[in-house]
């Protein structure tokens, strides 16, 4: 196993009666993508804060670079978040803003902020006020603020949220470039669970609270049933020769039906449906999705 | 610590508050020299006044222009306490904390630097006016009089500790509750006398249940307009102690706050 950058036990945050997270013992190795899964109020921002410094928990105990207790204090500094919305003074500039935190941290210079804005494709934004961003340019500077000091982790909640394809496209195009070029540890939340399984290598999932599942994003490929999809002539017939040798299958429409089986059966269902007399006109195999998965697992169609 | 005062001191005047308020100050202060100016051009018996009314030769003195400006509060006052209170929660009202906050060893010092920063901008506020009032003498009171230097070194001195002691105040409250709103409430109060008024009502309350103490004494706003030109330090005794209190109260009250409560 590599090592790990960030591991809490038993983690916990109660809000009067309410345990907004309950136990959390998470993992996230070094270099990795760490996609947090959860819907609305599962937990996973107040699960950030805590780790971030800006919320203490209840409880549970959070491990980060290899130190616990009062010396995570002196390791804080590693870490740079984007948590929500970004936190920016929108009567100045992209420049201006990232300055502030330079200025915070003791690592004003002005060549490696204008490196910090180009890194997230704002090295061309002048003088125009934050407050004028579009939604997407916004984040990515909430990007480069959280570089600032450079982090060897980087927390981002929810960081594509609201953001239109070519938004979602940039934003995801800096994540990859930092996590590939910049070695950079992630620790990243989404609601498009789509878009998360083109960068994660890992994956949390949490539900009111409580993390259910953590696996790798090789884990996860395996866990996602695979279902064969046959579009056939005659379906009584079909479901006698699938019935008899023994699949799951059900009917999407007329003539087209999902059989619960692996890619290694699809020859063998071809055979087998031709031989008994029914004839194949289209027959693909396909993978659940990670929503479908997650899903699933939190066992609703809530938003994700 | 001093990187965050960097910081603070940076973004200081680069709001839009910071020249609005200087634009202010100068038309208040400009507005009330040529309002005194016309009134004591339609006063007959000026000439007779002794020096310790403020007055040479029928003329204002520099020292009794501020005392009757500065030394009375009002929107002198106000537009400090706006400037401060916008300023000092301009991190909380637009997140910009929650990217600093957890690379911080301690959030109090986050707190210290609002404070130092405040107190910076108090003192310079209080300069700007000085000079605005020196430019208003000359232009309106066809001079700078000064009868007295170190009297006058002494009552700007005090005016401005006093001063302090009341945007700490405010600052304070405005970082605790976090908000905007109630800070430049409890500042429009403090600066426009309203909160003695209401001191007022809670005294006559408290003599009802024969508890013999004015709450008026002990308050920065008292303090500062009790203060005058003519009069001794060691006559202001309670007045220093009071904002003496009221600095340390704050200070330990909102570090307490950033260090115990979570940030968002």
């Amino acid at each position: 196993m590599a090592e790990l950058l960030l591991e809490t036990d038993r983690l916990t945050k109660t809000f009067g009666k309410h345990k907004a997270v309950n136990e959390v013992s998470l993992h996230v190795e070094r270099g990795s993508v760490y996609g947090f899964i959860g819907k609305n109020g599962a937990g996973k921002t107040t699960f950030m804060k805590m780790i971030c410094g800006l919320s203490a928990p209840t409880s549970g105990n959070i491990t980060l670079f290899g130190k616990t207790g009062s010396e995570i204090r002196n390791e804080r500094h590693k870490i740079g978040c984007l948590i929500e919305d970004p936190g920016i003074f929108p009567k100045l500039s992209a420049f201006e803003n990232v300055r502030l935190k330079c200025l915070a941290l003791g690592c004003y210079k002005k060549e490696y902020v204008q490196g910090l804005l180009e890194k997230v494709g704002l090295g061309d934004t002048k003088k125009k006020q934050a407050g004028r961003f579009s939604l997407g340019m916004r984040q990515r500077l909430g990007i480069a603020l959280a570089l600032v000091g450079q982090p060897e982790l980087l927390v981002l909640d929810e960081p594509i949220n609201g953001l239109d394809p070519q938004g979602i496209a940039e934003v995801r195009d800096t994540i990859h470039s930092l996590s590939q070029d910049g070695g950079i540890t992630i620790l990243i939340s989404s609601h498009i669970l789509d878009e998360l399984s083109k960068i994660a290598t890992h994956y949390g999932i949490i539900n009111d609270g409580v993390l259910i599942r953590e696996m790798s994003s090789a884990q996860m490929l395996e866990a996602r049933t695979d279902g064969i999809s046959i579009v056939i002539d005659n379906f009584t017939k079909a479901s006698e020769i699938l019935t008899g040798l023994g699949y799951e299958f059900s009917l999407v429409e007329p003539f087209h039906i999902s059989v619960n089986a692996d890619k290694q059966n699809a020859a063998r269902i071809n055979r087998a449906l031709v031989t008994g007399g029914v004839e194949v006109s289209e027959l693909s195999v396909h993978s659940e999705d990670l929503e479908s998965y997650y899903l699933k697992l939190t066992g609703g169609v809530q938003n994700a | 610590m001093l990187n965050l005062l960097r910081m603070d001191l940076h973004r200081m005047p680069r709001s839009m508050a910071f020249k609005v308020i200087a634009i202010l100050l100068v038309f208040e202060t400009t507005l009330t020299a040529f309002t005194f100016s016309y009134m004591l051009n339609h006063t007959s018996d000026i000439m007779e006044m002794p020096a310790s009314f403020g007055f040479v030769d029928g003329k204002l003195t520099l020292g009794m222009f501020v005392q009757m400006t500065l030394g009375q509060l009002g929107d002198f006052a106000l537009y400090l306490a706006i400037f401060v209170v916008l300023f000092a929660n301009g991190d909380f009202s637009t997140g910009f904390i929650k990217t600093i906050a957890g690379q911080v060893k301690s959030r109090g010092m986050l707190a210290i630097s609002k404070f130092i920063s405040v107190a910076i901008y108090t003192i310079g506020y209080i300069a700007f006016y000085t000079v605005i009032a020196i430019v208003d003498c000359i232009i309106f009171f066809d001079g700078v009089r000064v009868p007295d230097m170190g009297e006058l070194i002494k009552y700007m001195l005090l005016m401005l500790y006093m001063y302090i002691a009341m945007i700490f105040l405010i600052t304070a409250i405005a970082l605790i509750f976090r908000s905007n709103l109630i800070g430049i409430i409890v500042g429009i109060l403090i600066s426009t006398g309203l909160l003695s008024a209401i001191l007022g009502l809670v005294n006559i309350l408290l003599d009802k249940l024969n508890i013999d103490l004015d709450l008026k004494k002990y308050t920065v706003t008292r303090s500062i307009t009790s203060v005058t030109l003519t009069g001794d330090l060691s006559d202001y005794t309670r007045q220093i102690i009071v904002c003496a209190v009221y600095i340390v109260v704050s200070l330990i009250a909102t570090i307490i706050s950033y260090n115990k409560r979570d940030v968002a």
